[in-house]
């Protein structure tokens, strides 16, 4: 017994150095991982997109960054965090800048964390007005000397300046555009909007809503858009669900609440699973249409075929796109 | 066995509806008319009841339940207000980058301007962060953000002019915005000014310094049955000045699914201010036509015995859970758990339904933060001073939200 215990101990001493190399490298592999994942951590982390202390040539950070959660946004900007906290934002990061030749000019940059492209898509249609002019920053943007303001991927990007000299003017869109390098991803829109046919749409009318499509509660969210056609300004949304049970529940709710208000609610064939025509209060006639996870509505019409015909664009686009049962996101 | 629910517009219809005399009086406008190309015929509920009550010394007879503009998107639901006798909307100049004006402003035009009241906000401050250091705003670019308004809304004056958002008790008191509000009113722009202002820790002193200004004719003031009783003080005092009082933030994240009752929380929570002798207006914010229908359909209610009680049941049920976020609890856990933030993950879930929120918000909190410890904690030292049992709720969250 005791020579086969040398004789372990021998054989472990001499695998030592071969057991020592492959938890090195273990540990090596782990720390790459943990590196990487903190890396990426960094890269979406909306503290990490702020500009640097001094990264602004001839302007500097002033005092720490600062952080809002949707709780103490009241906080920061009082009634307008509503609109925030309905749109889903998670966090809110910023920081204020101060020109070093003149400390009377400053910048706020605020980066918010929407949590979904949809998100930061909404809240940005939400302040946009639809004849402003891009200033060709993240996936669509607008503003002036004054602020700036854009959106990419699920961030939604405010920056406000209080500029006084010719020389800083162009210091808001710097910032922004340095912001919008570090948000990783391209500076495509979110993909459901290409849902909606091109032809005759108002641009910039593009909207995603929260809390009532059409102001009803049972259409909770949505993305719109404006169409000229046959001479008459309309418009259509796509009303988003999670699964099919719920948008024909919803779909089916319409339905009752047009007929108890004493609407006559005309069933359409062809147009979609279930359609019907109708009119509505506030929204002339209607065509609303029901397939898979949505609900197609068209609204502001003189006339319903107007109104079908762009249905069923939109809804062909659905089809086509397979998104029909996939829960919208 | 599962309590049968009472359907709410049942349990309203049921209630003992006292009509406060003076000031009472049936909506006469009619929204749908004025709207071109929509025929007036079709209403999808009775013509509402509104109450209209005195603003202040203003002389303005606003109704009881008013408007909030602010995070609305869709004129139709503008429209079913104005039918249902909605006569007083609020919005802000920062609100959507001016597009909540010009929404209120577009709908207005179509209905007439001069047959209801519009107030709008503009903050005194060029930022609301770093209050203590923040340059106040100057009043050449008051005047100009006033010009802005003006024109969004289409109309050549606002019926109340609010400063927005004073959190520190001076701005209330700042001589050059004091003087910016006398030009207002002097040149027609303004037929009244006020203050609007929420924070908690301010809000008394705020008032006290406004009434100390002698010039404000309006306040706009958080209000709810959460509301401590300086607060509600403070209010009173400030209407019996003549102050109009027009409360805000009235339903107090009202929960969606009160497990006790069928009182609907938005109709509870409006019906508790609105009962306040002292408070003029409340304007919840309404996204779209249910909230409408829902909140005008507390006008006139009055809370009978019975009913107080089913609110006190709801009271009850929410008050182990609602979170007043006074941040007392914080240092009361050994392992330095985030309570406030883990209540209010539980309260976008609970209160607003919004899941999907309430996990980002929770696993937003680091493993350090979050209530993973406490699954496991035997100490129980944490303690909240309204009486919610944080270790079982921080248990829950983790359970429902990690």
């Amino acid at each position: 017994m005791p020579t086969a215990c040398w004789h372990e101990r021998r054989l472990l001493f001499r695998r030592l150095p071969a057991l020592g190399l492959l938890y090195s490298l273990m540990l090596f592999l782990l720390l790459q991982l943990y590196a990487e994942a903190a890396g990426k951590g960094a890269a979406g982390s909306p503290e990490n997109m702020l500009p640097g202390i001094n990264e602004i040539s001839g302007w500097q950070r002033s005092g720490a960054s600062y952080a809002y959660t949707p709780e103490k946004l009241y906080t920061y900007i009082d009634g307008a965090a509503d609109q925030f906290i309905a749109y889903g934002v998670v966090k809110l990061h910023g920081a204020e800048y101060v020109c070093a030749a003149d400390q009377k000019e400053g910048i706020t940059v605020d980066v918010y964390d929407m949590g979904s492209a949809l998100s930061a898509f909404g809240m940005f249609t939400s302040k946009k007005d639809p004849a402003s002019a891009g200033l060709g920053i993240g996936a669509d943007s607008f503003g002036n000397e004054q602020f700036s303001v854009f959106y990419k991927g699920r961030f939604y990007v405010e920056i406000q300046a209080r500029i006084t000299s010719p020389r800083s003017r162009s210091v808001p869109q710097t910032a922004g555009r340095m912001v919008a390098d570090r948000i990783p991803g391209g500076n495509s829109k979110p993909e459901i909007l290409g849902l909606f046919p091109a032809f005759g749409h108002v641009p910039g009318s593009e909207n995603y809503m929260v809390g009532g499509v059409l102001g009803h509660a049972f259409l909770p969210r949505g993305i719109a858009r404006d169409y000229r056609r046959n001479q008459e300004l309309i418009k259509a949304s796509i009303v988003l669900f999670p699964g099919a049970a719920q948008a024909g529940a919803a779909f089916e709710e319409y339905r009752k609440y047009l007929a108890g208000a004493g609407e006559k609610v005309i069933p359409r064939a062809g147009v979609g699973e279930k359609s019907f025509a109708a009119h509505e209060q506030y929204q002339k006639n209607i065509v609303a249409a029901l397939m898979g996870n949505y609900i197609v509505c068209v609204t502001g019409l003189s006339n319903v075929q107007t109104g079908e015909q762009l249905a069923q664009e939109i809804l062909g686009a659905i089809q086509q796109s397979g998104r029909a049962q996939v829960p919208a996101n | 066995m599962k309590q049968k629910r009472i359907d709410r517009r049942q349990f309203l219809r049921d209630m003992s509806v006292s009509v406060a005399g003076a000031g009472l009086g049936l909506n006469a406008l009619d929204a749908a008319s004025a709207r071109a190309a929509v025929p007036a015929a079709v209403q999808s509920s009775s013509p509402a009841t509104m109450e209209y009550r005195d603003l202040g010394k203003t002389g303005m007879k606003v109704s009881a339940v008013s408007f909030g503009v602010m995070t609305l998107t869709d004129p139709a639901v503008l429209f079913k207000a104005l039918d249902r006798g909605i006569n007083y909307f609020d919005t802000a100049w920062m609100y959507q980058y001016g597009k909540n004006e010009e929404l209120l402003g577009k709908v207005l035009k179509d209905y007439g301007r001069k047959k209801v009241f519009v107030a709008t906000k503009i903050a005194p401050v060029y930022s609301f962060r770093a209050k203590d250091t923040m340059p106040m705003e100057k009043p050449e670019k008051m005047e100009e953000k006033m010009g802005q308004s003006l024109k969004r809304l289409q109309t050549d004056y606002v019926d109340v002019l609010f400063l927005h958002n004073i959190v520190q008790p001076e701005w209330a008191t700042y001589e050059p915005m004091l003087k910016f509000l006398e030009k207002m009113k002097k040149e027609g722009k303004a037929r009244f000014v006020g203050i609007s202002f929420h924070d908690g820790k301010t809000l008394v002193d705020v008032v006290d310094a406004g009434l100390q200004a002698s010039c404000y004719d309006v306040y706009l003031a958080a209000l709810n049955f959460k509301s401590p009783p300086e607060h509600v003080a403070a209010l009173k005092k400030a209407r019996q000045k003549n102050i109009g009082i027009i409360a805000m933030k009235t339903q107090a994240g009202g929960y969606q699914d009160a497990r006790r009752g069928s009182l609907s929380p938005y109709q509870a929570a409006l019906s508790w201010v609105l009962q306040k002798d002292f408070v003029d207006c409340a304007i919840p914010g309404m996204v779209n036509i249910d909230q409408v229908v829902e909140n005008t359909g507390a006008v006139g209610k009055k809370l009978g015995w019975s009913e107080r009680k089913v609110l006190d049941a709801y009271y009850s049920s929410i008050k182990d859970r609602y979170c007043l976020r006074c941040g007392e609890c914080r240092g009361t856990c050994p392992d330095e758990t985030a309570m406030p933030i883990v209540n209010r993950a539980l309260m976008y879930h609970e209160g607003y339904g919004n899941t999907e929120l309430a996990r980002a918000t929770y696993q937003d909190l680091g493993c350090e933060e979050n209530a993973r410890s406490c699954a496991t904690c035997r100490d129980r030292t944490c303690c909240c001073v309204n009486g919610i049992n944080l270790a079982e709720r921080m248990r829950y969250a983790h359970r429902l939200l990690a």
